[in-house]
């Protein structure tokens, strides 16, 4: 009895000892992939920028097979700090440092020893992406037949579905109309020009080694034939030609307008000859209702025009202010860094873009695509064709500088809440009226500003206790030639 | 009556209607113009396209070999050895008024801090909300205390590492005021 409950005990603790070890190798190969991962995420927000692995030397040097040639801990002390170890007379790290051009690396203080480690993990464990070998040519670029053009709009449309899985069409993602709000993804029409540009990805590669985890994330699923790819090809090719068609919204005014104006022939009519309606007064109201929605329909288109107010159009980038200045608080001035001395606010420079981007390599919406446009124009030299939203006519004189930096006006007032526009649009409607309402009411620095010392007349005013403050108007904010000469 | 009903709540949908409905325009449609006679400059303007050129753009690079009026030419690279002779040679010419700490402090506000941080110390907004994955440098270590106002007008001119140059989007004497501003408050406030 005493025996066979100790055997039996003993068969438990077996069983015991097997589940929990079964548990720690699951734990621990669950924890490996995991320090991967972080390995993984933290080489690509902090070694990508000047690092390769297998791709020769960008900035810093090549780093496959490191951990062959270096010691790790040598490597984990280089890498934490590697200009203490250059001062403190390491004789490697100052050969390294002095093969590299003498540029220093960043030092990254800031991560642990755990995290440094699984870097230099990920980088012993990564391989290079195993290429799939296809029948097709997936290069080709153009001279499709048009059946191959049209089966392949007909999968990037989702009528027909992918062999390998796949749930949502191209489509659904990349649009090839644009629409009223802002879609993160690349337009149908944006894959197609950067797929048939020179060095352009074909779409096995853009998909298979997907670049940002954005990317990663909406891709997983599909494993497309080399049929497919091909005859995706083909109608991006041909997409490439033409463009983007614009969304129609429903014209609801102009409905409206035919409407009242269907209604008010049909009263008059009755008024004159059918007579059907006994009451006068229905006739009466019918008209006069349809006349004041005529004469409001007439009065708002009549004062858009010219104006452009609310005009938000599709930018070659989708730049979004609502992240670079809601999110990331980047001051304006520091992208249109000419407002405060020049007629025009600016539009920034591609170098400016590259100051942050060139270490910030994907968005958090859009993955790389957008960003890498702007290395595209660098490379190409070809400028990106931003487009001007806001535009004083030729007979207005309007100069940035005199309203930021004399009369310090904070760039919202006139231009409206930009923190929180994911696509730029025009907030005022910068007609004549509005100008000359602000003139009218804002004040001037007059007593500090020594421009203003020779209004010798609103001095003496001021001190008689006439006024304590001056306004634009005041000192000539409304006279014709101030904006018209 | 009962027409007079139907009447009444199509007039009433139609109003419903005109209040909640705005242009017809979609966001890409500048709407149209009338008689713009005097509202488009014939003569092409900075960021016009001109079919004039090659590359179509209205804005050129001055002529080859030659420098625009009252430019002075920055002979320094972004290398060290550029940043230590940039230091030793570039003098200051601006004086450390109230007044141009002042200018300075703003520009710094603007150009420097989202990185740079508020006092200095390479905590900015961008690398603390972990959007700029590399720590900026410290003004406040003590390299930089022992570096002259030159020192980092040239970094703000020429760059260094990742930091790109500024030298195009800051003027020179607002980059001069930058590094009196650095010196004199962020560093002299450190020190104390």
């Amino acid at each position: 009895m005493s025996h066979t409950s100790i055997k039996s005990g003993f068969r438990q603790a077996k069983m015991l000892l097997v589940s929990l070890l079964a548990f720690l190798l699951f734990s621990l190969s669950s924890f490996n992939s995991n320090a991967q991962d972080q390995g993984k995420q933290l080489f690509e927000k902090n070694c990508q920028v000047c690092h390769k692995i297998g791709g020769g030397k960008l900035v810093g040097p090549e780093l496959l097979g490191i951990s062959q040639l270096r010691e790790r801990e040598w490597l984990v002390k280089f890498i934490r700090n590697s200009k203490e170890l250059i001062d403190s007379g390491d004789k490697l790290a100052i050969q390294v440092y002095e093969e590299n051009n003498k540029i220093p690396m960043q030092s990254f203080t800031n991560l642990s020893n755990a995290e440094i480690n699984s870097i230099i993990d990920y980088i012993d464990n990564w391989q290079p992406v195993q290429k799939k070998e296809f029948t097709v040519d997936i290069n080709k670029k153009d001279g499709f037949t048009e059946t191959e053009i049209r089966r392949g709009e007909r999968m990037f449309y989702g009528l027909i579905p992918f062999e390998n899985g796949g749930t949502a069409s191209c489509i659904s993602c990349h649009y090839t109309k644009n629409t009223d709000s802002l879609n993160w993804n690349p337009s149908a029409h944006d894959l197609a020009i950067a797929f048939v540009e020179k060095n352009g990805m074909n779409i096995y590669e853009s998909m298979s080694e997907p670049s940002s985890q954005v990317m990663e994330k909406a891709h997983q699923e599909y494993n497309l034939t080399g049929e497919e790819i091909y005859n995706i090809s083909a109608f991006l090719s041909e997409f490439s030609q033409k463009e983007t068609k614009q969304f129609k919204i429903f014209p609801k005014r102009l409905m409206l307008f035919i409407l009242f104006a269907i209604l008010m022939t049909l009263a008059i009519i009755d008024l004159i000859f059918t007579k059907k309606l006994k009451y006068r007064i229905v006739h009466l109201i019918i008209i006069a209702v349809g006349l004041a929605v005529h004469l409001n329909i007439a009065m708002t288109e009549a004062k858009a025009l010219s104006r452009t107010q609310d005009y938000a159009p599709d930018q070659p980038i989708k730049f979004s202010h609502q992240i670079h200045v809601g999110e990331n608080q980047i001051d304006c001035q520091y992208c249109h860094h000419i407002a405060d001395f020049s007629k025009s606010a600016g539009i920034p420079s591609n170098d400016v873009c590259m100051n942050c981007h060139n270490v910030v390599l994907a968005g958090t919406n859009s993955g790389k695509f957008e960003i890498n446009k702007i290395k595209r124009s660098i490379e190409n030299g070809e400028p990106i064709e931003w487009i001007r939203i806001h535009n004083m006519p030729e007979h207005v004189f309007f100069s940035h500088s005199q309203h930021v930096n004399a009369g310090n006006i904070a760039c919202e007032t006139c231009h409206g809440p930009v923190a929180e526009m994911h696509i730029m649009k025009q907030f005022s409607d910068l007609s004549m009226g509005w100008c000359i309402d602000c003139h009218r009411d804002s004040k001037v620095n007059f007593k500090d500003n020594e421009y203003y010392s020779s209004y010798m007349k609103l001095h003496e005013q001021m001190k008689a206790g006439k006024f304590d403050s001056v306004t634009v108007e005041q000192i000539g904010g409304l006279d014709c030639m101030k904006c018209h000469y | 009556m009962k027409k007079n009903k139907t009447f009444l709540s199509i007039i009433a949908a139609a109003g419903l209607l005109l209040m909640t409905g705005s242009c017809d325009r979609s966001r890409n449609d500048k709407g149209y113009e009338y008689f713009p006679d005097m509202a488009h400059s014939i003569a092409a303007e900075t960021y016009t396209p001109n079919p004039n050129f090659a590359d179509g753009q209205t804005m050129r690079l001055p002529a080859e070999n030659t420098i625009p009026r009252e430019m002075v030419p920055y002979p320094y690279d972004n290398s060290l050895e550029s940043r230590a002779l940039a230091a030793a040679e570039l003098i200051n010419p601006l004086e450390a008024t109230e007044k141009n700490l002042l200018i300075g402090k703003e520009q710094y506000r603007i150009f420097c801090e989202n990185c740079h941080g508020t006092l200095g110390d390479g905590k900015g907004y961008l690398f603390t909300s972990k959007k700029y994955a590399i720590q900026p440098a410290s003004l406040l270590s003590e390299k930089m205390l022992g570096a002259p106002e030159a020192d980092i007008y040239h970094v703000i001119t020429a760059g260094y590492q990742v930091m790109g140059a500024h030298g195009q989007m800051i003027r020179p004497d607002d980059r001069w005021r930058i590094a009196m501003f650095v010196k004199n408050e962020l560093q002299a406030n450190t020190l104390k």
